[in-house]
């Protein structure tokens, strides 16, 4: 797959992960950034690779690690009000979106990952760097409350 | 089959991603078995639900970034060309100078 192709096919997916992650679409966009550069430099190891998309996610997460901690030690401010336009006010989405911030990480971003992004607990295990069981209990304790919160109707 | 075996295939039923196998056996369960039919709604509410999560990247950041990554793309292979010519150009005893030039420009990078 050429660099060109990637990116065309895949910058939604990771500024979405990072958008949703960070809150601050200007943050995700540098990030996506980073996160591209770096895999054109290691595109050679793409062709082993089964899924691009959690190959790509794998190396975001890593940078938005890496910003995170560098955030923490010099103090860096978010701004989590730069999504807000692009986030809708509709009342049921922003129940859903309460529910979500019930769930602690990395519950919060596996049920990002298997239902905004359809990825499979392998993948999640590779982008978070978790094993593939710890990866299905935690999908498993965060479907049951989501299920729960959808049969007590609170997620109306 | 446990509960969260029935969500779990459930969900690979609505994303895609069973094997035949597995898919046969979620297209049987649909008709047969009330319990995987309810997970299969509760898997379609959650996408439906949690779809608007998902956000696309503005396209005129995506090609901004685009436009920066092909950039640092060239400067680099610019670099290599030039290297390339200059090695296989320039007499031998200017080499020395040549490196001196290159670390002092790199030092000025790294400041």
């Amino acid at each position: 797959m050429d660099f060109e192709r990637l990116y065309r096919d895949h910058a939604d997916t990771v500024f979405g992960y990072l958008a949703f992650k960070l809150q601050d679409r200007q943050i995700a966009e540098d990030l996506v950034q980073e996160t591209f550069l770096a895999a054109y430099h290691g595109l050679e190891q793409l062709e082993g690779v089964q899924s691009p998309k959690a190959w790509l996610l794998a190396i975001a997460h890593n940078k938005l690690v890496d910003f995170l901690r560098r955030s923490r030690n010099q103090d860096l401010p978010l701004h989590p009000e730069s999504l807000e336009a692009a986030s809708s006010s509709a009342p049921s989405k922003l129940h859903m979106q309460e529910i979500l911030e019930q769930l602690a990480e990395p519950e919060r971003t596996i049920v990002y990952g298997l239902y905004v992004e359809g990825l499979t607990c392998r993948e999640l295990g590779e982008i978070l760097g978790l094993p593939e069981g710890t990866v299905k209990s935690k999908a498993h304790y965060a479907r049951r409350r989501l299920y729960q919160w959808l049969q007590e109707g609170s997620a109306v | 089959m446990s509960s969260e075996e029935y969500k779990e295939l459930a969900w690979g039923l609505v994303y895609g991603t069973l094997s035949a196998e597995e898919r046969e056996l979620a297209l049987h369960l649909v008709s047969q078995d009330p319990e995987f039919l309810e997970a299969l709604k509760m898997e379609l509410e959650l996408k439906q639900r949690l779809a608007h999560l998902k956000r696309a990247m503005p396209e005129e950041a995506k090609e901004r970034v685009y436009a920066a990554i092909t950039g640092s793309r060239s400067q680099v292979l610019v670099t290599a060309v030039l290297k390339t010519v200059l090695e296989t150009t320039l007499p031998r005893m200017l080499w020395p100078v040549l490196q001196i030039l290159e670390r002092s420009v790199f030092a000025g990078e790294q400041q």
